[in-house]
């Protein structure tokens, strides 16, 4: 059908251009329009589907600010894990490793600040470094000798999995300074003095949708300056008004208990960062261009071996994630599973 | 009659792909169908074999004086309507006899009985005209045999109507001959045929008759059993004007030498021991267009790709001179940075991230040209790719649409658009016009000839020799990795370049590689996932 659309011909072209009438074509476009985006549309609904499902059979037990601070808490070393992964799969990569790693790094975080006494500081970057650094050796395996990551990462798992181990000597190590457990368990502290509201909590979630908006409208002109195609405009505006109240609500909620977690924030600044990335940046473009068409990438001169480590390296476990959790380290890996290490 | 369908009209969202075509078959026949890209002819024999069921479509479609209506391919094969796709749908690591009973396997009760499939594949392999051994992976053939392994396997299947989707597009010229043979020779036996192709000599030499679609309506049905039909009124009708001129005019002003290599040897990327490119020198002056002839396996590619960062081959030697300077061409990125373009003879294999707009595609190669401190600017993005879109007339909805979604041609200028981004001074187009209609054939010849006009050195490799004929100032005949001969365009003719390439020097004749490994060997590092 697309093959029609570019006909050498005026006939064919002019249908698929749509020169009809503006009324006709402005139906058309809205209907096109969520066709063409039916994929990540679906995504949305199918979660709203699952929440709504979930609050019903749970007698509104889902949706509780209780409930949902745990959510975030216990879940947002997840959301930072696959943040790095993305990159990697995007690159037509897996890491199998990163939950191993995730419990070394966290390992270590914990040999360094409790049975060494360090600062949280230095010790949050020294395992930072180390992540990244075990990202990139692992890639690196992957772009220079040319070793399927599936191969590399596996081992990775495995070996990562025993220096764990062998760091902790098989035991629990905790419990954490107070100051770095904060990260983890702790909340945006109230510059306001509301009963039974965590203000700033909201006022930062309002702030956020604002802005939001804001970029959004100011990117929706730019594309209609440059005569890209965008969303009609009732979508939009109705898509914009349904995030903000989303996510405004959604801080109301979390304010009305404790307020906005610290992880949360750490969360939302690591996938800001990311976007840029991936989508404003040259290297995320390099990146999808390798997962894309790697031979194409490469006879364009995008070398993969540039790429891949550099794509690898930004699978490191941004947190010790184990730690964020509990506050002290397991004692043994449970059950081995791919990216948890639970 | 075999086959008649009346007045198909097909429609998609926005697009009428196909309206009143009518198509008559006689039993016994060729049947040609020929029109430009996108002019329907993948929809109609979509239509035909069932992929758009009954219902999709509105209009008769009689097989053996009765109608028909297909629900889905299976139907449709049961009558004995087999179509062979252009990308062939074989899998290159099963055995030929394997590929050729897929799915519909000699078993008994569930359980395959192969000495059966073994001693049929035989006797299918013996008619198609393929010595080949039925347990040879289909992956270590060469295309051409490939082609002869999809025509087995329906020949397997019980076929009356055998549609071949351009089936010599990738093919070399033996091999196209061998298959157009081959397709005389089943008509021979009763198998009625509808051939889709680009080639039109090809039409004229083996059809019976010439169904013309244009946008999507049958413009002409020409019987060429009565008379000789003319490309020229072939061609007229496919595009609906009077094609006076295939080329267009030009005055070339050839000014120095600006690119220059010099006993450039390669060798093959898997066997160190085997030179592929044995000591090839040569020169491009200003604004000159330089064409490459030679057979497929002449090594044509593989010295471009070799010259472009190395991008086939070890153990290369050799010196690349630009301006009389020698420059350092080790990595794409550094040829880029000289000035160096390559336009890939597989456009979607290696030309494009098919997954992707334009846009995308457009600044591939040049993203510094888009970016401020390694952050893109969408805008100046957009701004460059709308710019190429004019320039380049690519017809397309947007520069946000997919390439995927492009037709041949469009997709062939938008990889012409991502090289001229970089703004190269040495081009190098690998079959630039390959699988892509006589009408944006026109439009590219005449953007190399600009290129030319520019001051821009041009190498044009093509295996249509009335292309380079009609479009070069000067040739290099390849033959064997060495050129065995250079000439004027202006006294060159298709037969002086036969004749360079088969008088070659007797110790390259004698390293001539039995039929098709050749073809198989150099392609099977650029066409790796294709088969």
């Amino acid at each position: 059908m697309t093959e029609m659309s570019q006909t050498t011909h005026p006939p064919a072209s002019t249908l698929a251009d749509g020169s009809t009438t503006a009324a006709a074509r402005h139906d058309k476009s809205l209907l096109q329009h969520l066709q063409h985006n039916l994929r990540e549309y679906g995504m949305l609904i199918t979660l709203v589907a699952i929440m709504g499902f979930f609050q019903y059979m749970t007698e509104g037990t889902l949706m509780q600010p209780l409930n949902l601070t745990n959510l975030v808490l216990q879940n947002s070393y997840i959301v930072i894990m696959a943040l790095g992964m993305l990159l990697v799969i995007v690159a037509g990569h897996i890491d199998l490793s990163v939950g191993s790693v995730c419990g070394f790094i966290g390992a270590l975080a914990a040999v360094l600040m409790v049975e060494y006494n360090w600062h949280f500081v230095p010790a949050t970057l020294v395992c930072l470094l180390c992540g990244g650094l075990i990202g990139a050796i692992q890639g690196g395996f992957v772009a220079f000798s040319r070793i399927p990551s599936f191969i590399v990462t596996l081992a990775g798992m495995l070996v990562f999995k025993g220096l764990a181990l062998a760091l902790l000597a098989g035991q629990s190590v905790g419990p954490f300074p107070s100051a770095f457990q904060m990260l983890s368990s702790g909340f945006i502290p109230d510059l306001f003095s509301v009963e039974g509201l965590r203000l700033t909590s909201l006022l930062l979630g309002a702030a956020v949708a604002a802005a939001l908006a804001v970029g959004g409208l100011r990117q929706r002109a730019n594309r209609l300056r440059h005569g890209v195609q965008t969303e009609p405009a009732g979508l939009f505006v109705a898509r914009t008004v349904v995030f903000g109240g989303l996510l405004v609500y959604f801080s109301y909620l979390l304010a009305s208990y404790k307020g906005l977690p610290n992880v949360l924030i750490v969360m939302a600044l690591l996938i800001v960062l990311f976007d840029f990335v991936t989508s404003r940046t040259t290297v995320g473009r390099r990146i999808y261009a390798m997962g894309g068409n790697e031979k194409a990438a490469k006879l364009s001169g995008i070398s993969g071996s540039r790429c891949m480590p550099s794509s690898t390296w930004a699978c490191w476990q941004p947190w010790p994630g184990w730690c964020l959790r509990r506050g002290s380290t397991p004692p043994r890996p449970r059950r081995a599973w791919v990216l948890s290490w639970t | 009659m075999l086959l008649e369908m009346r007045n198909i009209r097909k429609t998609f969202p926005g697009v009428v792909a196909l309206n009143q075509v009518n198509l008559q078959v006689q039993a016994g026949e060729i049947h040609a169908i020929v029109g430009e890209n996108g002019a329907g002819k993948s929809t109609l024999m979509k239509v035909l074999s069932g992929v758009y069921p009954h219902g999709s479509y509105s209009g008769q479609i009689l097989f053996d004086g009765q109608e028909r209506e297909f629900a889905g391919i299976r139907d449709s094969e049961h009558l004995g309507i087999i179509i062979i796709h252009q990308e062939l749908a074989l899998v290159p690591l099963l055995s030929i006899a394997e590929n050729i009973f897929l799915g519909n396997e000699t078993a008994r009760h569930g359980v395959i009985d192969w000495m059966a499939a073994h001693s049929r594949a035989q006797a299918l392999l013996h008619k198609v005209g393929l010595r080949e051994s039925p347990d040879t992976p289909v992956g270590q053939l060469g295309v051409g045999k490939q082609q002869l392994v999809e025509i087995a396997k329906a020949l397997s299947r019980k076929v009356r109507l055998l549609i071949l989707d351009e089936p010599t597009a990738s093919l070399n010229e033996n091999d196209s001959q061998a298959l157009l043979d081959l397709l005389l020779e089943l008509k021979a036996q009763g198998i009625t045929c509808i051939l889709i192709s680009h080639k039109l000599n090809e039409i004229s030499r083996v059809a019976d008759a010439i169904t013309v679609l244009r946008d999507g309506s049958t413009v002409q049905m020409l019987d060429c059993r009565e008379g000789p039909v003319s490309e020229d009124r072939v061609i007229q009708a496919m595009v609906g004007r009077e094609m006076s001129d295939r080329y267009p005019q030009r005055q070339p002003q050839v000014g120095d030498i600006v690119f220059e290599v010099r006993n450039w040897r390669a060798h093959h990327p898997q066997r160190s021991d085997r030179e592929h490119l044995k000591g090839i020198d040569l020169n491009v002056r200003r604004g000159e267009i330089v064409g490459i002839a030679g057979l497929m396996g002449a090594g044509r590619t593989e010295l471009a790709m070799s010259i472009f960062g190395r991008s086939w081959g070890q153990r290369i030697s050799g010196e690349v001179r630009l301006h009389g300077q020698p420059i350092d061409v080790s990595t794409v990125e550094k040829a880029v940075r000289h000035g160096l373009a390559y336009v890939t003879e597989d456009r979607k294999g290696n030309g494009l991230v098919l997954n992707e707009d334009i846009q995308f595609n457009t600044s591939l190669a040049n993203l510094p040209g888009v970016s401020f401190a390694s952050v893109i600017d969408s805008g100046q993005e957009h701004r460059v790719a709308q710019d190429y879109r004019e320039k380049l007339r690519i017809r397309c909805s947007g520069v946000d649409q997919k390439t995927l979604n492009l037709s041949g041609g469009n997709q062939q200028k938008v990889v012409l658009s991502k090289w001229l981004f970089t703004s190269p001074e040495v081009l190098i187009l690998d079959e630039p016009t390959r699988g892509i209609d006589v009408g944006a054939k026109y439009e590219i010849y005449t953007l190399i000839a600009q290129l030319a006009a520019e001051g821009k050195c041009v190498i044009v490799i093509s295996s249509e020799m009335p292309e380079l004929l009609g479009i070069t100032d000067r040739i290099y005949v390849m033959n064997e990795g060495r050129f065995v001969a250079d000439m004027p365009t202006s006294d060159a003719s298709q037969e002086k370049i036969m004749r360079a390439i088969v008088s070659a020097p007797p110790e390259a004749l004698r390293a001539i590689p039995p039929k098709g490994d050749a073809a198989s060997a150099a392609g099977r590092p650029l066409h790796g996932g294709r088969a």
